[in-house]
């Protein structure tokens, strides 16, 4: 039997993120905008000013007290990471400015080195660009072709529709695992396994997964998978790119300078071991130090609770706008993490948003940098509303209550 | 003081009393209601000042030595800026809507409709506004 998560002590996690109670325009913030970017605890500012305080040197350089101090430091997390993820090594594991840079190494080593003229790469429809612009762009240098898994009315992968694209013998799968319009959670193992089935390696951007549930990376069996830490409560400019050691070691480097090399002349250089082949230059240390505490805060909440939070506030914003008649969701899938979109009907996205602004609720309005799958419902732009554990009902009501003030005033008037 | 500046201060008035942003933004609602649509074949590509989370179309004209707009947007509160500017320089002489210091967004709540891309948001369609007038003020 599955036990119940422990519950969070909101009132005590609130304090922990004191801007959580600052104002706008005069009124209490509702933030419910998480999925583009969390706050960052107290946890997280003092490890990350005592990083700058207190050691600051460079790492894998100087043989000096305070360069082996940050070396040891970031390793720290690296090796942290990885048990978070519950990869086989830290050397699985490479620091990132998040999960674009971290799709863009895979993807410009692929263009280098690995996808051949009328070879075939597969993503889906509901990818963010991130996890997109970037296949397209290898596909074009290469010569491959770019293979798309539709999307269902209900904002669900078309399973049978994969299954036949795999069948072409597509030299990567890169795949989403929460959509991060829809909030739509894919059947990842299912998925893994069926592309395994077929000698297909997996890539998945895990951005929006990261506090929903657990993510192991050795029972999904994916290939890569990358995350950025700001959406789990690190800095900005950091995130992580996971890749097993096998795929690692065949992938060619795709940037180049210090701490990557293993010996250089004057014509031409050798390359480290992974991780630091993927490394180079001075990585993002205090951002490193960052997502390590961020870690190690979502852990002293407890990972089960947050995840057991984040599932009920996001039913509950779900059932609130459910109930509206004036308002249209898109898609219904099965299993939904983290996100939910609408359109206020007879006024855009963008109004809608910038009024809600106004009220002190901040949300994300646009095409989210999924352009594709927007066209596939018709539209162009949608409302989202990405609440995150530390929110409460009552926020999300904020978010109802302006509605309402939104839409007697589009009856007003138009 | 010209038409265009004592407009301006009216409106900021006008604004003003609305109170907070929300009422400001919800009266921008209304007066989109008031911008005559441009006619789909005259939503060109080239009148098309396109934004991420909105897009304008603007086309203007001089005619005797006056300036006249028409102007759209998919979002309401966008097309409501464009009525105001149409009220401010429709029919005015080119060489003061060129001339003009348009201040009511940043003295009003509006102004951060102005996204931080200013080349693509409002302030871009001003700009343009103000390029052509002083063009056409110049040939005429």
């Amino acid at each position: 039997m599955m036990e119940t998560p422990a519950q969070l002590d909101i009132e005590a996690v609130r304090r922990d993120f004191p801007i959580l109670s600052r104002q706008v325009h005069g009124r209490p913030l509702s933030y419910l905008d998480n999925g583009a970017t969390a706050f960052v605890p107290e946890a997280v500012l003092a490890a990350v000013g005592e990083q700058y305080r207190a050691y600051q040197a460079n790492v894998h350089r100087g043989v000096h007290y305070l360069s082996e101090q940050s070396t040891a430091r970031v390793e720290r997390v690296r090796q942290q990471v990885a048990d978070f993820l519950n990869a086989e090594a830290p050397e699985e594991i490479i620091f990132t400015s998040g999960a674009t840079e971290s799709i863009n190494l895979v993807a410009r080593a692929f263009a280098d080195g690995i996808l051949k003229p009328r070879d075939r790469l597969l993503v889906t429809e509901m990818e963010h660009h991130s996890n997109l612009v970037p296949w397209q762009e290898a596909c074009r240098r290469a010569g491959a072709a770019l293979d798309v898994v539709p999307v269902t009315d209900a904002g669900e992968l078309d399973i049978e529709e994969l299954l036949r694209l795999l069948d072409a013998g597509p030299r990567l799968l890169a795949v989403t695992w929460v959509s991060n319009v829809l909030g739509t959670v894919n059947p990842l193992p299912q998925i893994v396994r069926m592309a395994h089935a077929v000698g297909c390696p997996v890539l998945i951007d895990a951005a929006q997964a990261m506090r929903h549930g657990p993510v192991d990376v050795r029972s999904l069996d994916c290939d890569f998978l990358c995350f950025s830490g700001h959406k789990m409560m690190a800095p900005t400019g950091v995130g992580v790119l996971y890749g097993k050691r096998r795929r690692l070691e065949r992938l060619p480097p795709a940037a180049f300078g210090g701490g990557m090399i293993d010996e250089v002349d004057t014509q031409r250089a050798t390359w480290a071991e992974p991780p630091f082949k993927f490394e180079a230059g001075t990585p993002n240390i205090t951002g490193i130090v960052g997502l390590g505490a961020a870690l190690e805060y979502l852990q002293s909440l407890g990972l089960p609770a947050v995840y057991a939070r984040e599932a009920e506030l996001i039913a509950y914003a779900e059932a609130q706008l459910q109930e509206r008649g004036d308002l249209d969701i898109l898609g219904a899938p099965a299993r939904r993490a983290g996100a939910v979109s609408f359109n206020l009907r007879g006024l855009s996205p963008y109004d809608v948003a910038k009024l809600l602004d106004q009220l002190g609720v901040a949300v994300r309005s646009g095409h989210h940098c999924a352009q594709p799958l927007l066209a596939r419902f018709g539209l162009t732009g949608a409302v989202r509303v990405t609440p995150a554990f530390y929110n409460t009902r009552e926020e999300i009501d904020a978010l109802m209550d302006g509605l309402d003030r939104i839409a007697a005033l589009s009856q007003r008037s138009l | 003081m010209s038409a265009i500046d004592a407009a301006q201060e009216a409106l900021i008035r006008e604004f003003q009393e609305l109170g907070d942003g929300f009422e400001q933004y919800a009266y921008l609602i209304e007066l989109a209601a008031l911008l005559p649509a441009m006619a789909p074949e005259e939503k060109t590509d080239e009148r098309l000042v396109k934004g991420c989370q909105s897009h304008v179309w603007l086309a203007m004209r001089g005619e005797n030595g006056r300036f006249y707009a028409s102007a759209d947007s998919d979002t309401f509160i966008v097309k409501g800026v464009l009525y105001l500017l149409k009220k401010l320089f429709d029919g005015q002489p080119l060489a003061e809507v060129a001339a003009a210091k348009v201040r009511f967004l940043e003295e009003t709540e509006i102004s951060a409709t102005f996204g931080p891309d200013r080349q693509k948001g409002l302030g871009y369609v001003i700009a343009e506004m103000q390029r052509f007038a002083g063009e056409q003020a110049g040939a005429q």
